[in-house]
């Protein structure tokens, strides 16, 4: 039985060998950041709870299809966003609407996480898609510029320009970024 | 360096991205001496130690209870084919059984009426002959099937949704189309009478209906028609499909039936006919490849990409495609970007005309 310290690529490695039991490690690893990225793109638990149910089931059915050439966590960032993307497009699931002038501003306060993380997750939805993506891909998943690149299908100079952008709009909405010299 | 330059050497360098080492000093330094900046650096450490809102806790075991439910149905499914196979040879055993003791049973004496014929007694003992016997008991396996399904074909009243065609093939009771709700009223059904008479070309033109796709754990596969040939007691629930079997009417989850042949299932229709599915295949440089997709909602919708591949936004495929064969980049074959035909191919619009219009995924057949 493989070890749930494995890293993905071995994990998949097992899974392919016939052990579903290895599955359970991607899951419990990758729920966190698939979660995240559905909550922040529908608004809604519940949603986001049936969706990241949506993704896993998805990979475990193409896992065949998986080409390890790439890394595991771009693969299923691709899975999330597009499973999100047909979510909202096929089946109607339409994101809850958030106005970015309702983001709490915490300033200079961090000493309230709780406080932070809504406020933070407020600020999160707000953003514009594409760049609420491409933060996702490399602070959620942890993809790099160009593996970021290649599963938005731009150029890892954009992805760098959309989460820079990203975190200029979330400094300003948050209240904690004073105005540009 | 002015703030935004100093802003995104520090964005690009928290990304772990590579950074010239002297850039990121001198951004460093300004952001230290510059207020604005150093707001945009606090962003960024509040950014990374707040924790991103948590799943529910008992969200991966129910992940899993999913998985692996659906993994026992799977296996379900396949058994059920060899169960199936099993009983026919249960079947096999008791008609073999029956054979045997007619030939234990003492011969009669023969009398005017009831002296079995030499002929057919010599006959029977040639088709039990050990070396006979396994044909026998087969072709009577087939006899008691063909007997069955006869039975509830004159019962049930197998009807036709659409065939190739359009002229029908076995004897119907009655007509099924794929036509819209309120066509339904005003179109006299086409008909055939016990008879046989065959509907006449202009109930045709009224009742043809356009080809139809299901997905079955994203495999695709097209309408055939009904098939009345079906071995009924070979039919398992393999899977499920949300779809509307009329166009106009609503969307519903149907069962998927199957024999454990890969390549046809089989959908219920509200009138108890069976309608049949092919799967989608098609060859490539010697490999088969079965066609995938994501949700299609009606039987009037076309394949789509399944969620795992990114569409690409140009026609010839960049940049999230490239093509399978570097040596013939028009012949409208694509792979992944990275990965080659072995892991799947990716056909542009209209270059599979039985697939849709859209781009298509396919992986190579495994079954």
């Amino acid at each position: 039985m493989i070890s749930d310290t494995a890293d993905d690529a071995a994990v998949v490695a097992a899974i392919r060998d016939g052990d579903i039991d290895a599955f359970e490690i991607l899951v419990r690893r990758h729920t966190p950041a698939v979660y995240a990225h559905a909550l922040r793109f529908f608004g809604e638990p519940s949603t986001a709870d049936d969706v990241t149910q949506e993704v896993f089931v998805k990979v475990y059915r193409s896992l065949a299809t998986f080409d390890e050439r790439s890394r595991f966590t771009t693969w299923l960032y691709r899975v999330t966003r597009n499973t999100c993307l047909d979510e909202a497009r096929a089946r109607g699931r339409r994101p809850v609407p958030v106005d970015p002038f309702d983001t709490p501003t915490v300033g200079a306060d961090f000493a309230d996480e709780v406080a932070l993380s809504l406020a933070i997750e407020h600020a999160m939805r707000a953003l514009p898609p594409d760049d609420r993506d491409a933060l996702s891909a490399i602070a959620v998943f942890g993809l790099s510029y160009p593996e970021a690149g290649i599963a938005l299908g731009v150029p890892a100079g954009t992805v760098k320009s959309r989460v820079f952008r990203a975190r200029k709009a979330l400094s300003l909405s948050l209240g904690i970024g004073g105005g540009d010299r | 360096m002015d703030c935004t330059d100093a802003q995104q050497i520090v964005s690009a360098a928290l990304d772990r991205e590579p950074v010239d080492t002297d850039l990121l000093t001198e951004a460093k330094d300004h952001c230290r001496r510059c207020e604005a900046c150093t707001g945009f650096i606090r962003t960024l450490v509040a950014l990374k130690s707040a924790s991103a809102a948590a799943p529910p806790a008992d969200l991966p075991d129910r992940i899993m209870a999913r998985i692996r439910a659906e993994d026992a149905e799977s296996i379900q499914a396949a058994n059920g084919a060899v169960v199936a196979s099993s009983q026919r040879e249960a079947t096999a055993s008791e008609t073999a059984r029956l054979l045997a003791s007619l030939e234990a049973q003492p011969e009669p004496e023969a009398t005017a009426t009831s002296r079995v014929p030499s002929g057919i007694a010599a006959l029977m003992e040639r088709a039990m002959h050990p070396r006979n016997r396994r044909a026998t008991l087969t072709w009577a396996a087939t006899a008691a099937a063909v007997i069955a399904v006869v039975s509830v074909v004159s019962v049930g009243g197998i009807s036709r949704m659409f065939s190739a065609d359009g002229t029908g093939g076995a004897p119907m009771t009655t007509q099924y189309t794929l036509q819209p709700e309120s066509a339904k009223t005003a179109a006299a059904p086409s008909s055939r009478s016990d008879s046989g008479a065959a509907a006449t070309s202009a109930d045709m033109a009224t009742t043809a209906a356009p080809s139809g796709f299901i997905v079955l754990s994203e495999a695709v596969y097209a309408a055939a028609g009904p098939d009345s040939t079906v071995n009924l007691q070979g039919l398992k629930v393999v899977g499920s499909t949300n779809t509307a079997l009329t166009v106009g009417s609503p969307t519903t989850t149907l069962d998927i039936l199957g024999t454990g042949d890969p390549n046809r299932v089989y959908i219920a229709a509200a009138d108890g006919s069976l309608l049949a599915f092919d799967r989608i295949t098609r060859l490539y440089a010697g490999r088969t490849y079965v066609l995938q997709s994501g949700p299609i909602e009606t039987l009037t919708g076309n394949p789509s990409l399944p969620a795992s591949i990114e569409r690409p936004t140009n026609s010839d495929g960049t940049p999230s495609l490239e093509p399978a064969n570097p040596a013939d980049p028009d012949a409208g074959v694509y792979v992944v970007k990275g990965s080659d035909a072995s892991s799947g191919i990716v056909l542009a619009p209209g270059a599979e005309a039985k697939a849709g219009p859209d781009w298509t995924y396919w992986i190579p057949a495994r079954n």
